[in-house]
């Protein structure tokens, strides 16, 4: 087949593929492809074995920790020295020796200058003087001074001496100070070397005064070094302090310890072992050119948080199955029992006494796991075991706070899943997200910045018919199009290989187009493209310049790799060259999210762009594609640079996204928006959140100011939903409290620290409840859109729950509205429901015996922290029921051996 | 958008700053380490390659054109383009003196185990396959493929890393594709057909590795 294309044509195709070609040979190779099936094959099996070759040797090699320190050694260690310096170049060599002295280490100046008294005169005292300055003293003094030149050479040796033992590098590396009499032979080595080439000495010193003014230009920029326990590195200019975005960390819930709240968010969560090489387990394209990035094993480990059915993945049978299994196999049920079976397979060639071993240790295992941690809470306890929010003892914490977020991206990805005939992995369902993207039911505020709106009726879809459901939404105030700030933005376009795929380029472009449409005079935007680097290709324009813009847009193509680093870098660099104060400053990114290239660490590279959002500039995400959308990523990155975050799959989605809600993307109205309820104790026994799993905040940080949490647009609301269980004593007091804390919008000209933080608060009454049927249709969509996300997250609290009586309800609403967005939602659950019910997962009698046991150890946590003194004969009987179920657990193991070994 | 660029680091270093290097190896290694391993092959040779390559940096770090001063992009180009000459020098120099080491021992020992552990892997993963097809082309199409499709070099820069003209270059991305997908041809589809590769393999007579030996190697 490949033998009957013809050479030239092939290395075409190859160098179209790879990005390489003209546009002359891109539009030959791409009329021939349409004439040639052969062709088109090929090109397929190109694009394939690229993919292929991309995806099996991602993850780079690297050379042995110890290596720099050794290379820096081995730099500095002697040589055979060849010594024949002449004379007339001895003047030469001694200003070379002192420059690099100076360029070794500063430090030996000053421990110079107290031995050397006279001879140093002309160094400079000042002792406020940098390194630099130092430095370029010591040229200032070698320079005019040839005559001293003996003299000079021998400090010049001294000093390299202890330049050398001296040499910064020792305080980062574990390099070995060379004895005394190496590093003589060495200096002289070096002059040796300078010698050689008197010329080159001189340039050397000319380079070291440029070198100066750059390192200088370098300070400047903010650039400043730090160094840590063995590593130091160069640290971007931050704004106002680094501190924001460490507590910023724990503002979303992904630090631990201490009283902050230790969900495994976004992070690596504290369930059963981190599955290495695992990477890869997201749906790959067609053309399988997909390559893993970090962000894969992100939502992986995510995945492992609270996984509802035991995990085999550690157990000590595991026999290297991670490479039998590690690369293509989707992470699905199936997958890991088949994996189960194999190891019990395994196992069971093994003595009886072996397996009795294992069974022991194996329950020691389970029942370890399903402790309590030290000052572990109850909800952590929970969402460790199931990865959901519990209900919790309004008693032990009545105080719920989360930040806002009014991202949509999570419902729009999960349609396209759905769609597509794929489940959704439990991370990428985030419960908020999908109530949020129905629109407002609750009209904005008429004054002021935010309405509260609380609506409770029983909750409808509760196995439990004794429970409630409390809505509590937030509506931020309207702005016009007339009344909205100008808009400088930049756009940052990924032109990448894989925006080839399904057209996602074109998608984009549509998508700056529609936006480009809803700007005026009034705007200027910007776009950077970014593959394997970044590039100007429109600087700072008026946005009624249509025409230069779309010249800038038409052409772009997808070639090479993708350096979402470069591409935001350079994009914030435009951002920062045209800041207006006056304006809103805006980047806006968009990609199928994959970073392959410069820093792909999503945490990484949110961590950059947290510090140019304190110069005021906010950064908007826009995903296009599907198979390997990084939703993490660009969900991260709009989070840290206080945008929003759309996913965008078709035209008409784009247009929802960017022209329905565009004043909501592009005019921020309030940051840092907090919410938190306060239950009272008296009237609720047990409340939980549904959803804000990553963005919970620690109670006490709601009123502290410095605590990062969402930003608001225009119009938009954000809705919380509670389940709560109440106590029997009903009262007329207030069952809870909303309140809502926000700082407005920054000005680029405000500093950080003058800021006021405006809060309001609104009382939930009983008196207020209403039937489910009774309550308006916005409560009720947010009710049905809530219970399909906990069916796709296969949280534990819709374990059990009928999925018929859900669409029904659903179509119910739907007849009633004739609301179109609802319609779409009624067609995808039909659509889906085979696929949510099987991908629920079967809870067999182990599970259920390993939940049982966690459960009991949730309970016994819970009433050690209300009731401090446990009741004897309550703990006594836990502790029986605790050996009962051990001891049930170790049956059904060695029953699971027996069947399996049929 | 938070690093500092190559030019910086290099200048950094120059004023003594040892992170500054390790910043720099940090961030060029990989790409160097595949380089090396493209031509030298699997062992322990090609990371001493690269080492000396560091070495040689730290010795006496390039002068970047002044054109490029201040364009990041430009000056990761002119760096990595310097980096991977030295790569490509070093490795020659070794390949040299492994041929002579080779042809000393040869005399001494006889043929039997000089194939190279590689040739006979029983591979069952999707890495040491392709790995295996890579190593299987002749070291100039490997050398450029490394390069192109994992380093992400562009064919002008290849040709200038490896002294070729660039429509050579071109002709050995497409003559090394093709070989390749032939050879992988089994893995392309949806299908993982390790069992099968192995399997031909065996059949052919070659005996079987003990597959935790060979991924010692292989990493």
């Amino acid at each position: 087949m490949t033998n009957e294309i013809e050479q030239g044509l092939h290395e075409k195709l190859c160098a179209a593929i790879l990005g390489e070609a003209s546009e002359e040979v891109r539009a030959e190779v791409a009329r021939a492809l349409e004439q040639s099936p052969e062709l088109r094959a090929e090109r397929d099996r190109l694009e394939k074995t690229i993919g292929l070759v991309r995806v099996a040797m991602a993850g780079s090699e690297s050379l042995a920790p110890s290596a720099v320190s050794e290379i820096l050694a081995n730099a500095r260690a002697p040589r055979i020295p060849a010594w024949h310096v002449q004379r007339t170049f001895r003047i030469a060599a001694g200003i070379a020796a002192a420059a690099i002295v100076g360029v070794v280490g500063f430090r030996v100046l000053q421990v110079r200058r107290t031995i050397q008294g006279d001879q140093l005169a002309m160094v400079p005292s000042g002792d406020v003087k940098t390194p630099v300055e130092r430095r370029m003293g010591l040229e200032a003094e070698s320079k005019p001074a040839p005559a001293q030149e003996p003299a000079l050479l021998a400090n010049a040796d001294k000093k390299a001496d202890e330049a050398a033992a001296n040499a910064p590098m020792d305080a980062t590396n574990s390099v070995a100070s060379a004895p005394a009499t190496n590093l003589t032979v060495a200096s002289l080595e070096r002059l040796d070397a300078y010698d050689r080439d008197s010329d080159e000495a001189g340039k050397k010193i000319a380079d070291l005064v440029a070198e100066q003014e750059s390192n200088d230009r370098l300070r400047l920029l903010g650039y400043t070094r730090e160094s840590g326990a063995g590593k130091s590195v160069l640290i971007p200019p931050v704004g106002a302090s680094v501190t924001p975005s460490t507590e910023a960390g724990t503002a979303i819930g992904i630090g631990s310890g201490g009283n902050a709240v230790s969900f495994g968010g976004r992070k690596l969560g504290p369930g059963p072992s981190p599955v290495a090489g695992q990477a890869g387990s997201t749906p790959t394209g067609p053309g399988g050119a997909s390559v893993p990035s970090i962000g894969d094993n992100f939502q992986l480990n995510k995945c492992q948080v609270g996984e509802p059915y035991y995990s085999w993945r550690d157990t000590s049978l595991v026999l290297n199955s991670e490479a039998k299994y590690g690369r293509a196999v989707d992470q699905t049920q199936d997958a890991r029992r088949l994996e189960l079976e194999e190891r019990i397979r395994g196992f069971l060639q093994k003595s009886p006494e072996d397996r009795e071993r294992w069974i022991d240790s194996e329950c020691q295992r389970i029942i370890t796991g399903c402790r309590r941690f030290p000052n572990e809470r109850p909800r952590d306890m929970f969402f460790r075991f199931w990865g959901d929010n519990p209900f919790e003892l309004a008693a032990l914490d009545p105080l719920s706070t989360f930040s806002v977020d009014v991202d949509t991206a999570s419902y729009t990805l999960a349609r396209r899943y759905l769609n597509e005939g794929h489940i959704p992995e439990k991370a990428q369902v985030r419960t908020e997200e999908f109530v949020n993207y129905f629109k407002a039911d609750v009209p904005a505020p008429t004054e002021g910045t935010f309405a509260i709106h609380t609506d409770l009726t029983p909750s409808r879809f509760s196995s439990d018919k004794a429970r409630w459901m409390l809505r509590v939404v937030v509506r931020g105030r309207e702005v016009t199009k007339q009344e909205r700030k100008p808009l400088n933005l930049t756009f940052v376009i990924d032109v990448s290989g894989s925006m080839r795929e399904q057209n996602r380029l074109e998608m984009v472009k549509h998508a700056v187009r529609l936006l480009v449409g809803e700007l005026d005079a009034r705007d200027n935007l910007a776009i950077v493209v970014f593959s394997n680097d970044a590039r100007l290709v429109l600087p700072m324009t008026s946005a009624k310049s249509r025409g230069v813009i779309e010249s800038a847009l038409f052409p772009l193509q997808p070639e090479n790799s993708t350096n979402s680093e470069a591409g935001l870098k350079m994009g914030y660099e435009v951002a920062l060259a045209s800041l207006s104060s006056i304006a809103d400053n805006r980047v806006v990114f968009l990609s199928d999210g994959v970073a392959n290239v410069g820093e792909t660490d999503p945490a990484k590279l949110s961590d950059g762009v947290k510090a140019i959002r304190e110069k005021g500039v906010y950064l908007n995400t826009i995903g296009v594609g599907m198979n390997n959308h990084n939703d993490v990523l660009l969900e991260q990155l709009a989070d840290k640079g206080d945008g929003v975050c759309n996913y965008v799959d078709t035209p008409a989605e784009a247009r929802r996204t960017i022209v329905d809600n565009f004043t909501g993307a592009f005019q921020t109205i309030a940051r840092d928006v907090k919410v938190q309820v306060e239950f009272d104790p008296a009237q609720v026994d047990r409340y939980r959140l549904l959803g804000y799993e990553d963005r919970a905040i620690a109670d006490k940080d709601f009123r502290n100011d410095k605590i990062d949490a969402g930003e608001i647009g225009a119009g938009h609301q954000v809705t919380a939903l509670y389940e709560i269980e109440r106590t029997a004593t009903a009262s007329e007091k207030s069952l809870a409290t909303v309140r809502l804390r926000w700082k407005a919008p920054r000005n680029v000209n405000t500093p950080a620290s003058n800021e006021e933080a405006t809060e309001i608060s609104k009382p939930v009454l009983a008196s207020q409840q209403t039937s489910f049927e009774g309550a308006g249709p916005g409560y009720r969509r947010a009710a049905i859109v809530a219970q399909f996300a906990e069916f796709l997250r296969r949280s534990v609290h819709a374990r059990g729950d009928p999925l018929d009586d859900l669409i029904a309800e659903a179509e119910k609403l739907e007849k009633e509205t004739q609301d179109p967005e609802l319609g779409e939602l009624v067609v995808l659950m039909h659509k889906s429901k085979q696929l949510i019910l099987q991908s629920l997962p079967d809870c067999d009698e182990l599970c259920q015996a390993i939940d049982a046991v966690r459960r009991n150890q949730i309970l016994r946590c819970e009433r050690e922290l209300v009731v401090k003194e446990l009741d004897a004969k309550w703990v006594q009987d836990l502790e029986s029921d605790n050996a009962r179920l051990e001891k049930q657990i170790k049956d059904l193991l060695r029953r699971k051996l027996e069947q399996n070994a049929r | 958008m938070t690093c500092p660029s190559d030019g910086e680091l290099l200048l950094a270093f120059r004023n003594g700053d040892a992170a500054a290097f390790a910043e720099l190896v940090n961030l060029h290694q990989g790409v160097l380490l595949r380089h090396a391993r493209a031509l030298l092959g699997p062992g322990s040779l090609y990371e001493d390659a690269v080492q000396e390559v560091f070495l040689k940096l730290a010795q006496s770090p390039p002068e970047l054109p002044p054109e490029a001063a201040g364009d990041a992009r430009l000056e990761r180009v002119h760096l990595l383009s310097w980096l991977h000459r030295v790569t490509r020098n070093c490795c020659m120099d070794t390949m040299r003196a492994e041929k002579r080491r080779r042809r000393r021992e040869q005399d001494v020992a006889s043929g039997e185990a000089h194939e190279g552990g590689i040739g006979l892997v029983e591979a069952t993963e999707t890495r040491a396959v392709v790995e295996l097809e890579i190593n299987k082309l002749p070291v100039e199409q490997r050398e450029v493929l490394v390069l192109r499709l994992l380093s992400e070099r562009s064919y002008k820069e290849i040709a200038e890393i490896t002294g070729r003209p660039i429509g050579t270059v071109g002709w050995l991305v497409s003559v090394g594709l093709k070989a390749l997908a032939q050879g992988l041809a089994p893995r392309l589809g949806e299908g993982v057909a390790v069992e099968a590769v192995a399997a031909t393999r065996n059949e052919r007579g070659a005996p079987s590795v003990r597959l935790d030996v060979v991924r010692g190697e292989l990493s």
